[in-house]
């Protein structure tokens, strides 16, 4: 029988096709026509305005200071539960994680509800405190993972040719956690340039306005397409550049890391690795652990006036929703990726994988805008706009999950899948036998951060729903604008504690699976 | 007629050329490939085991001309200079992997595996998973896995390179006992000498995708050219 | 032939209802959407029922009367009408399914086609189309009347809820609700659609967005007897597209269990009256509308006065909320002692929490009073249908129970509201000079942006 090669060519349509179309149908095509549309409404030059000036300069250094925050907390716990190795360092691992999948909105309302009970919170103060409570997780997983898989050799050699342990970790270990340390920092600058609701109810004022903010007011009360569009193509502009220089920093790892069980920088005494433990411990239940505590205890109380069908109800749409979205983005961004980082040549992956990044460099409210715009029919039948709340939504989580899957493939090396082909494995069993266990911890983080991200999701729900859709989140927005505030703590309750249960199980299935090597 | 015959082999891959002439292993023997980085040793396995498509030339393995097959479908097994185990699988479930693929029953394909584990002598090891496993220990199994499934052809892309000298030493002889109580054929690609020696019959000398010398090991060893002399013993 | 007669009448009518609910059965919608003109078909049925219901009185007129001409001769129309209609459904049935076989027989040709020649591509893109046409047929089902809302008015238990489950009850047309986060927001999703929106109407749009938008020609002018039963005070000649459906006065809200205020108080002396640690809650006009109102109040009544005004109110807000539930929300938590919001706010605890102690801040001079309408639009096709509706959303019956949907006063008169509103004291109304307003409004909220950049802490 021939081998055909040309055959590899159309079997690579099957990876591409699904992600183009999905993209094309309900990203680009939509967004170009809102674009057209923004134009014909086009007034002034933002940056002829001085409020906007001032405004696109706050923005962007809220985020910096944010981002240097997030990254240092971020590195300070890597450090401890990954070298350290201090007590409960695995719970406080999926305790950031947790944090980081949160709803920004439940975000808000917990610290409001815990720091600002004891002094004004609004400002910079709950600025940083927000963002840094959603985005350290970042740094947290990419620079304790770039600590377990780094090379030690040097370190080894360093020590002992008699240099200290803290000249070792300046000159050679911060050097090569220096591309996670700045990829870290470049996500959450980009995170906190655009997040929406921890400056609305945290930012407090014309001095604390973001650019998404003014996108907010333009396209929500101004009606002023052009400005918004404006707004959102620097965003886009800002967030393209960023991304050029997170790949540059992100290399193809073609072997497969080498973890070891060796700690350089360990303390020496057992008692000040519990002293740190204890400062960890304390330091996340004050920055992270009080914000949410204040959600159970505001919320927990008298509930005989909730409505538990209802509620059932809205925590079955939005589980369904989210295991729709989460199966829908993997589907799409599976696929794509297997075939560049398993096909594909560096260069070329390089050059690909913008195409599924793109998403996030827009706001997510010129999005769902352009998809509601594009697809007007979607609001009259309850299936339709479902099905429209479950693209929107995976248009957002896309570009999420691309991260951990990349890391995954990164660490999923070509030669382990050559031996499974040349000992007679087709393609899909060496993807079911070899590929996807190896995947599986990838997998079962995407999984996670599509799940947080779509539970707490209200703007495509409220663009599409006919009143017909109910999440817990959409339970929280709408009681809070009826008067009805006491039931939306409770469901905020109940929506925290479904996350945390998810979060718990997901955790269970990540230490059954022993033997990835992260 | 059980022997591996490669014929005017030609591989252009991102602008490298690999040139060969005929070579013919027979059974039971190793070939060795020797050369400097980039001349093209690993290109040649992985033109072989069919990851890099054929410019010309064919492979003629025990009498089935290969060239034109898909990568499953060659019968060619492969050892690295890493193990890379099935991380997910016990030690016996890699060794068995190949097996299973070939529809064998259960019972019979855990009796192979076991066999080819008292040949490795890592009895012990059979329900220990992959990164439990240290360098020596894991390279058995992956040479286990590669052999168990009797394809006519193994490709050995510098399997003792990532190992310490004793550990060396014994595995090149296993490997070489192993092949020729087998009866099957092996390449293996190394830049240490004493590798081709201990395990090899014939060497193939490469040097920028060309044949620099093809002969046999103890040839070669007798009546070295400079270059080859140079290369043997870098 | 009195009794023959009326009985041919009502036979005629319940074959015009059936022809009625046969047109919008979903396999036909797709017609009606291709041609245009068939929507005219059950317009004027349903306008023939309509004149039944006065027609029928002249049943017992006496022979060779006026009124007895005009019974027969509805009655020779409405039959003539009705053949007619009746074979044009059949017409479009027959149309249908031919199309259907049709459509049928080439997509198997094609699929059998693309299968044999191993077209994957082509074939994964004619399941796509099956699919995108499908859904569009599907979406494309009955004639139904589309109203744009904002959140809290459309869901379930609310007004909107309300309104179409009693609108189908009484007449037998659907009425959907299409939620948006704000009345802006609605707006802009009819501007950005543009004269092929699905919206027959607006609904909770308040007056500050109306003149945003009122000259840009969107809105159909109903006919002004629909107004008629309208407080006196909201009758708006000048506006005869926007039609008021429920009011409220704008003020501070606060807790008189711990806080004390003085028995009269004026707007500008407020801030003043504030002590050191009392604080206060506002929304932000940039995002939220009762934001916009209460900063028009400000700059509009106090004039020169309106800075003085918001820089002694500044070292007191706590923060400026992004809209109303945020800021309600902090003063429900006891972290600020005001609140912007409705002097009818208090309704809602009084009647759900049997709490009392929430009142509404009511100043001498007056308040600025935030009135919600609908608006028919001009590109709708069902603008009789629409202006039924807002007859009915301005009838006794939606009117009465407004106030415990929506916590707002009823913009039709003589409505006797719950007891828990009437102890709600009625401030006197402030006139807005909406020339003005439309002028300077983008000068104060710069304004207001310099002072609260300055002079918040």
């Amino acid at each position: 029988m021939d081998i055909d090669f040309k055959s590899g060519a159309e079997v690579s349509y099957l990876f591409f096709v699904p992600t183009f179309l999905f993209l094309g149908f309900f990203f680009l095509i939509p967004l170009g026509n809102l674009l057209v549309l923004g134009f014909q409404g086009f007034s002034e030059s933002i940056f002829q305005d001085p409020y906007l000036i001032y405004v696109i300069q706050f923005t962007y250094g809220q985020a910096f200071l944010s981002a240097l925050f997030s990254v240092l907390l971020g590195f300070f716990f890597a450090f401890l539960i990954k070298e350290w190795k201090i007590f409960g360092g695995k719970v406080l691992w999926r305790f950031g994680l947790l944090c980081s999948s949160l709803p920004s909105i439940i975000v808000a309302l917990g610290i409001l509800g815990s720091w600002g009970k004891q002094t004004t919170v609004f400002g910079w103060k709950g600025l940083l405190l927000g963002h840094v409570f959603l985005n350290f997780a970042i740094p947290l997983r990419l620079i304790g993972n770039a600590l377990t898989d780094r090379e030690r050799t040097s370190e080894l050699t360093a020590l002992s040719l008699g240099m200290s342990r803290w000249r070792v970790f300046w000159k050679i270990t911060l050097s090569s956690l220096q591309p996670s340390v700045v990829s870290s920092w470049i996500l959450a600058f980009l995170y906190s340039s655009t997040s929406l609701f921890i400056v609305l109810f945290l930012g407090g004022g014309p001095r604390f306005t973001t650019l998404e903010v003014a996108l907010y007011e333009a396209i929500k009360l101004n009606l002023d397409n052009g400005r918004a569009i404006q707004i959102a193509l620097l965003q886009a502009g800002v967030g393209a550049v960023l991304f050029f220089f997170y790949l540059r920093l992100q290399k193809k790892r073609k072997l497969e890391s080498e973890s070891s069980d060796l700690q350089f920088f360990a303390p020496k005494n057992d008692w000040m690795r519990r002293m740190g433990g204890v400062f960890l411990w304390s330091l996340a239940g004050l920055a992270l652990g009080f914000p949410l505590i204040s959600i159970f205890i505001d919320g927990v109380g008298d509930w005989s006036f909730l409505d538990w069908s209802d509620l059932l109800e809205a925590g079955l749409t939005t589980f369904g929703i989210a295991l729709a979205v989460v199966v829908l983005s993997v589907l799409i961004v599976y696929p794509y990726l297997h075939y560049l980082y398993q096909v594909k040549s560096e260069r070329e992956t390089s050059s690909w994988i913008w195409l599924i990044a793109i998403p996030q460099f827009f706001s997510s409210l010129v999005v769902a805008l352009a998809l509601s715009v594009f697809f007007p029919v979607v609001r009259e039948m309850s299936w339709l706009s479902c099905l429209a709340v479950i693209s929107t939504q995976t248009v957002f989580v896309i570009p999420l999950i691309q991260f951990p899957l990349r890391e995954g493939f990164l660490r999923l090396s070509r030669e382990r899948n050559w031996i499974a082909q040349s000992l007679g494995a087709t393609g899909w069993q060496r993807w079911f036998w070899v590929e996807l266990p190896f995947m599986r911890r990838s997998l079962i983080l995407s999984a996670l951060i599509g799940f947080g991200f779509s539970m707490g999701e209200v703007i495509s729900i409220l663009l599409f729903s006919p009143s017909g859709i109910k999440t817990l989140a959409m339970n929280i927005f709408q009681s809070m604008s009826r008067y009805r505030f006491q039931e939306a703590r409770a469901t905020t309750v109940i929506l925290l504690f479904s996350m945390i249960t998810l979060f718990g199980i997901t955790g269970y299935l990540e230490d059954r699976d022993e033997s990835s090597p992260h | 007629m059980n022997q591996v015959l490669i014929e005017n082999l030609q591989v252009n891959r991102a602008g490298f050329n690999l040139n060969l002439p005929s070579m013919s292993i027979g059974s039971g023997d190793v070939l060795g490939v020797m050369g400097q980085s980039g001349s093209g040793k690993s290109t040649l396995l992985q033109a072989i085991a069919g990851f890099v498509p054929l410019k010309s030339g064919t492979i003629n393995v025990f009498g089935n001309e290969i060239s034109r097959l898909s990568p499953e479908k060659r019968k060619v097994s492969l050892v690295f200079q890493k193990p890379w185990l099935f991380e997910n699988q016990t030690v016996l479930e890699n060794i068995s992997f190949g097996l299973k693929l070939q529809g064998l029953p259960k019972k019979e394909l855990q009796k192979i595996a076991e066999e080819w584990l008292s040949k490795m002598e890592i009895e012990e090891l059979k329900d220990r998973r992959a990164w439990e496993l240290s360098g020596g220990q894991a390279q058995r199994v992956a040479l286990a896995r590669a052999m168990a499934v009797n394809f006519p052809l193994l490709l050995l892309d510098e399997p003792f390179s990532a190992l310490d000298s004793p550990l060396k030493k014994g595995l090149r002889k296993l490997v070489k006992q192993l092949v020729r109580d087998s009866g099957f054929c092996a390449i293996l690609v190394s830049h240490d000498w004493r590798d081709i020696e201990e395990v090899c019959n014939k060497v193939l000398i490469l040097g920028d995708g060309k044949s620099l010398a093809y002969d046999t090991v103890r040839e070669l060893k007798q009546n070295p050219n400079q270059l080859v002399k140079a290369i043997c013993e870098d | 032939m009195k009794l023959a007669m009326a009985s041919e009448l009502e036979n005629c009518q319940a074959l015009l209802e059936g022809l009625q609910n046969k047109s919008q059965q979903k396999h036909l919608s797709v017609w009606y959407q291709l041609n245009p003109e068939l929507y005219k078909w059950n317009e004027t049925a349903f306008g023939y029922l309509q004149s039944f219901e006065l027609v029928k009185k002249y049943r017992d007129a006496k022979e060779g009367s006026p009124e007895a001409f005009l019974y027969s001769n509805s009655l020779e129309s409405c039959l003539e009408f009705t053949n007619k209609y009746s074979s044009e459904i059949r017409k479009q049935e027959l149309t249908e399914i031919g199309t259907l076989i049709f459509l049928f027989l080439a997509l198997i040709g094609i699929g059998r086609w693309a299968l044999r020649r191993k077209k994957q591509v082509l074939l994964s893109c004619l399941v796509l189309i099956c699919l995108f046409v499908t859904a569009q047929a599907q979406a494309n089902t009955e004639p139904i009347l589309r109203v744009y809302s904002y959140d809290a008015l459309t869901g379930r238990n609310s007004f909107g809820e309300f309104l179409s489950r009693k609108f189908f009850e009484k007449y037998r047309i659907k009425v959907q609700f299409v939620s948006f986060g704000t009345a802006g927001e609605a707006i802009n999703q009819v501007l950005l659609e543009g004269p092929k929106t699905k919206a027959d109407l607006l609904m909770g749009i308040d007056e500050v967005l109306f003149r945003k938008v009122e000259k840009r020609d969107l809105f159909y002018e109903i006919s002004p007897s629909l107004s008629e039963g309208l407080e006196p005070a909201l009758k708006k000649s000048n506006t005869p597209a926007f039609i008021p459906f429920d009011y409220g006065f704008v003020s501070f809200v606060y807790d008189d269990s711990r806080t004390i205020l003085p028995p009269k108080l004026s707007l500008k002396a407020f801030p003043e009256m504030l002590t050191s640690k009392q604080k206060v809650v506002v929304q932000d006009p940039r995002t939220s509308s009762l934001g916009i109102e209460f900063l028009i109040w400000t700059f509009g009544e106090l004039k020169e006065g309106a800075t003085g005004f918001w820089n002694s109110l500044a070292p007191h807000i706590l923060t400026v909320s992004p809209g109303w539930s945020g800021a309600y929300e902090l003063f429900l938590r006891k972290q600020a002692d005001f609140v912007i919001s409705y002097t009818t706010s208090p309704a809602y605890h009084r009647i759900r929490e049997k709490k009392e102690s929430i009142k509404p801040v009511i100043f001498e001079e007056g308040h600025f009073r935030q009135v919600e309408g609908m608006v028919v639009l001009k590109s709708s096709n069902q603008k009789e249908l629409a202006s039924k509706f807002v007859q009915y959303v301005l009838g006794e019956e939606a009117q009465t129970q407004l106030p415990t949907y929506q916590w707002m006063y009823p913009a039709r008169r003589g409505i006797v509201l719950p007891s828990e509103f009437q102890d709600i004291p009625v401030p006197k109304y402030l006139s807005v000079d909406w020339e003005q307003m439309s002028l300077k409004k983008e000068q104060w909220i710069r304004d207001w942006t310099l002072i609260l950049s300055r002079g918040q802490k």
